[in-house]
């Protein structure tokens, strides 16, 4: 690539994410009502899960069906940080990140002898006790009963209660996990994931420390994790074992790989289309299940590469062709 | 050219009255299940609500003015009760029929008590009185589980001479919610059960649990749980040789549920109901009226969508549509006798107080017990 075409492809890639963002910070003007601001607010808090989900996936090829858990003990520790105790909305979540970071680091430590389908198995196991904990801790975590009237967010005497602002402190922590993820695949330690991801042999050789990146793979996804797990608990207010099943393992999943795992528009994309498409479809009622297995079966075959990978190869054509 | 722009001008002004009688409608929202595994479950309540309403329009509305209802569906689902409740408030409801689903109406609580408007749930759980988890303008259209599941342990050991007394419960709120009520009642009596069993939500099989229960000795099990669970336990409890009593919560006995038993595998199991007003003489004319309408007998949680209906209705004819003045108006209701149920608000009540246990034969029910 020649150094013109590169700086042109520099050049279009911030045409797009301020256009990006100018619409995304116009979107409350027109999606004036609650119920689409709803919708908005949900999408961003998966932008955030499946960024960093992508982090250990498509940037490290690590496999987990745990991250619901890791999910789930960042929405619990913010929302008893600040139930409890009456900690601010900031230490709870920053308490979520913490605890999650660490959480996720101790995982990767069985992680680092364990690999492929054995791996995917342990993490899977993982979720699903995290999951019956939470339920058994019930001195802790109410159990069942789940933690309700978890405030909305306030920063220094700002609240964010009404549904604008909130989506604008959504927004804000998308935008920021977005620009960090950005920045680590083109560090060297996004560099090192990446080596790691394609060859483990390879970048062996090479000098990597496959046991020291795993585990940062592995520490970085579980901290954005409960940066989105304290963000939902205090956007819905209410949170419950029930919700964070095997099932959402699935969607964010297929998040990352509808959306295109390694990339950083992907999970982006990927998280809007499937919180917003189950609402898109509701109108063909009963049939929304087989309508949306129906899209996401199409997705899977005919964009091996995501929908990310799909807009790849349109610009390369596109340009091609002119 | 003078006929034509008056017939112009008659036909806006015909419009324009058309739009006003539009306008002045009454906007009654539903958030229900009408997907997914809880909607034929909550069928009755729609059923129920749909009959009110039509019996109110038919009586020329509240003062003049029609009540339009808009159901929007939760898909069985958390989120997606949350997306609902937030698409009926963008239609600006006077008041919203909720679902009975605990979880879901815990997880909208934010919204509910933010909006200020009257919403009205079938939801048992004891954590949604006003004293516990509940706000102002929440109201139930239904007896607490604190009644219920108390009143299922007492006629166990009370009325079926239970010594070994089981649980089988789902592992969600509703079904731990039961478990507490019933160890009361049991610790009460100085009672131990004998097993205490649990399923998931998603369970579709409970094979080992009712071994276990049966392996203990149990003479009562108390079961509680969705409808999907009701129909599987009815099957295997009978299939596994489960000799001894069982009494099922709620949603085991409604008539939706009941019509999902295979022949006679039913017969004898005792459940918990807030009324019967199929079979209750003083509700006959309005149990016939169901039955011709759905096709199918009434059961307490229709009555008591209909109740919650008529009570929402005579407080808009009282202080109108606007949300504070109804929340207020609401909250003075104190021994409202409906249908289903006899329902108080004042003094930080928490809607229905009544009882009864009914039994099944034939896929029929009979009145087993009310309890006091």
């Amino acid at each position: 690539m020649t150094t013109q075409s590169a700086s042109r492809n520099i050049v279009w890639r911030a045409i797009g994410i301020v256009v990006l963002l100018a619409l995304a910070i116009a979107l409350p003007f027109v999606l004036k009502s609650n119920y689409y601001l709803g919708i908005a607010h949900q999408a961003l808090i998966f932008i955030i899960l499946a960024s960093g989900y992508d982090v250990l996936l498509g940037f490290t090829g690590l496999l987990s069906f745990g991250h619901i858990g890791l999910f789930a003990i960042g929405a619990y520790t913010s929302a008893i940080m600040v139930t409890s105790t009456g900690a601010p909305f900031m230490v709870g979540i920053m308490a979520a990140a913490v605890l999650t970071g660490l959480i996720g680091f101790l995982i990767s430590i069985p992680a680092l002898r364990i690999k492929g389908h054995s791996l995917t198995l342990l993490t899977l196991a993982l979720g699903e006790v995290i999951r019956l904990v939470i339920r058994s801790m019930e001195w802790l975590t109410s159990g069942s009963h789940g933690i309700s009237n978890i405030p909305r967010p306030e920063i220094l005497g700002f609240s964010f209660r009404q549904a604008v602002p909130l989506y604008y402190l959504l927004l804000a922590f998308a935008v920021l996990t977005i620009l960090f993820v950005w920045r680590l695949r083109s560090s060297r330690f996004g560099r090192a994931f990446n080596a790691i991801r394609d060859s483990e042999i390879g970048a062996d050789v090479s000098g990597v420390n496959i046991s020291a990146m795993k585990m940062l793979a592995f520490a970085i996804s579980a901290v954005l994790a409960g940066i989105a797990g304290g963000l939902y608990a205090h956007t819905v207010r209410f949170i419950s074992p029930e919700f964070f099943s095997l099932g959402l393992t699935i969607i964010l999943l297929a998040m990352v790989l509808i959306g295109g795992r390694g990339t950083i528009i992907g999970p982006v994309i990927g998280a809007a289309l499937l919180i917003t498409l189950p609402e898109a479809l509701r109108f063909v009622k009963e049939y929304y299940l087989l309508a949306f297995g129906v899209a996401i079966w199409m997705c899977v075959l005919l964009l091996p590469d995501g929908l990310a990978g799909l807009g790849k190869r349109l610009f390369k054509r596109a340009r091609t062709s002119t | 050219m003078r006929i034509l722009s008056k017939s112009v001008i008659a036909a806006a002004l015909a419009m324009s009255f058309a739009q006003v009688a539009f306008a002045d409608d009454i906007k009654l929202g539903m958030v229900i299940g009408t997907t997914g595994p809880f909607a034929g479950g909550e069928a009755p309540l729609v059923n129920g609500t749909k009959m009110a309403v039509e019996d109110i329009n038919a009586k020329g509305g509240i003062k003049g003015n029609k009540i339009q209802l808009i159901i929007e569906d939760t898909g069985s689902e958390q989120t997606g009760a949350i997306n609902a409740y937030n698409r009926i408030l963008d239609q600006e409801p006077s008041a919203i029929m909720n679902t009975t689903v605990s979880g879901f109406v815990l997880s909208q609580m934010g919204t509910i008590g933010d909006e200020g408007i009257p919403t009205l749930t079938g939801a048992a759980s004891a954590q949604l009185a006003l004293d516990k988890k509940g706000v102002e303008p929440l109201f139930r259209v239904r007896t607490s589980d604190l009644y219920v599941a108390k009143a299922a342990a007492r006629f166990a050991i009370d009325n079926l001479g239970g010594k070994k007394i089981a649980v089988l419960r789902a592992n969600s709120e509703f079904g731990n919610s039961w478990l507490n009520q019933i160890q009361s009642v049991l610790t009460d009596k100085s009672v131990k059960p004998v097993a205490v069993e649990s399923f998931e939500v998603a369970d579709r099989d409970f094979t080992p649990q009712i071994l276990r229960i049966k392996d203990a000795g149990a003479d009562v099990v108390i079961v509680s749980g969705d409808p999907p669970h009701f129909v599987v336990a009815v099957q295997q409890l009978k299939q596994l040789g489960l000799t001894s009593k069982v009494i099922f919560s709620n949603a085991g006995v409604l008539p939706t549920t009941i019509k999902l038993y295979q022949g006679d595998s039913a017969n004898g199991i005792y459940g918990t109901v807030d009324s019967v007003p199929a079979i209750d003489p003083a509700r006959a004319d309005w149990a016939k009226r169901y039955r011709e309408k759905f096709n199918i007998d009434s059961d307490y949680s229709a009555a008591e969508y209909y109740d919650g209906v008529m009570m929402v209705a005579a407080a808009i004819a009282k202080v109108g549509t606007d949300h504070e003045a109804l929340v207020k108006e609401m909250r003075t209701i104190k021994d409202y006798a409906g249908i289903g149920n006899t329902y108080s608000y004042a003094d930080k009540g928490d809607g229905g107080r009544s009882v009864a246990i009914v039994q099944i034969g034939d896929g029929k029910l009979t009145l087993a017990a009310t309890i006091k």
